[in-house]
């Protein structure tokens, strides 16, 4: 069975120097995104940005998969996130999380996650997971 | 192509659209979100996979009509500013699925809601997916 984190419990944070453009492409390539603001810098600067954004999905993408690997065999039931503010393919990115509830008897608990580049939070996000029982 | 229109998703149809995810399709998502390309093996499917099925050519194909549509004119990047993923239960690997999109909008602060079900061959809710997107104009460099 598994454990059930408490209330307070952080994430381990997760650091990445930066994206960068060939690991982004890899994303684009298996997702079929194909929108160029991701792929061509002028493009991206005529629109008002200061760099190539990160597709939001992948910023998404690697917050579910932080909660994966803090807790491999919890079922995640829920992952909602807000793009606040357009994440950059150079410049380090910190997720991190913390659990925000917990329900002993349902055995899930709420995680509220972030995605900060440059001392600011650039995605907010929220999952709920569920913990299996001795019959699951 | 779609086969069907959408079943009472809110909105504009786009389509419905036959899928499914084998595990190399779900581990070449995972690598991509592994920061040094070597994901750690693991028998689930990546919370956000849903999304590349979104990607697929067909389905973007028609997405990018229905958000031209909405848009009133061609020319206009979709850029995320939400988006959730909501599991009723977990997706298997080689499972065939129903895919049904819809639009939806555009609301009061011009945002376009995308709404997305996954359903199992028997029509029962396996994923739901809620975006909203704001549509940028493509402004010339």
């Amino acid at each position: 069975m598994s454990a059930i984190p408490a209330r307070g419990d952080s994430l381990p944070e997760r650091v990445l120097a930066r994206i960068g453009p060939e690991t982004m492409h890899a994303y684009l390539a298996v997702s079929g995104d194909d929108n160029p603001l991701h792929t061509n810098e002028a493009l991206a600067r005529a629109a008002g940005l200061s760099g190539v954004p990160v597709p939001g999905m992948m910023v998404m993408g690697l917050l579910g998969e932080l909660l994966v690997d803090w807790q491999p065999e919890a079922v995640i039931e829920r992952v909602s996130t807000s793009f606040a503010v357009p994440v950059l393919v150079e410049g380090e990115l910190r997720l991190g999380g913390r659990v925000v509830a917990v329900d002993g008897v349902a055995r899930t608990a709420i995680v509220r996650l972030t995605a900060r580049q440059a001392g600011k939070v650039c995605v907010l996000g929220e999952a709920e997971i569920a913990f299996p029982g001795d019959t699951d | 192509m779609a086969a069907e229109p959408d079943n009472g998703l809110p909105g504009r149809p786009v389509g419905r659209f036959a899928v499914s995810v084998s595990r190399r399709d779900a581990e070449r998502f995972r690598a991509a979100l592994t920061p040094d390309g070597k994901p750690v093996r693991r028998e689930t499917i990546p919370p956000s996979f849903p999304i590349a099925w979104l990607g697929r050519e067909d389905v973007r194909a028609a997405l990018h009509q229905g958000l031209d549509a909405l848009a009133g004119s061609p020319g206009h990047l979709p850029v995320h500013v939400s988006q959730s993923v909501a599991y009723r239960r977990p997706l298997a690997f080689d499972r065939p699925y129903w895919l049904d999109v819809s639009l939806a909008g555009p609301g009061a602060r011009g945002g376009i809601g995308l709404e997305v079900a996954v359903s199992d061959s028997d029509e029962t809710l396996v994923v739901r997916l809620s975006g909203v997107l704001a549509m940028v104009p493509a402004a010339t460099p």
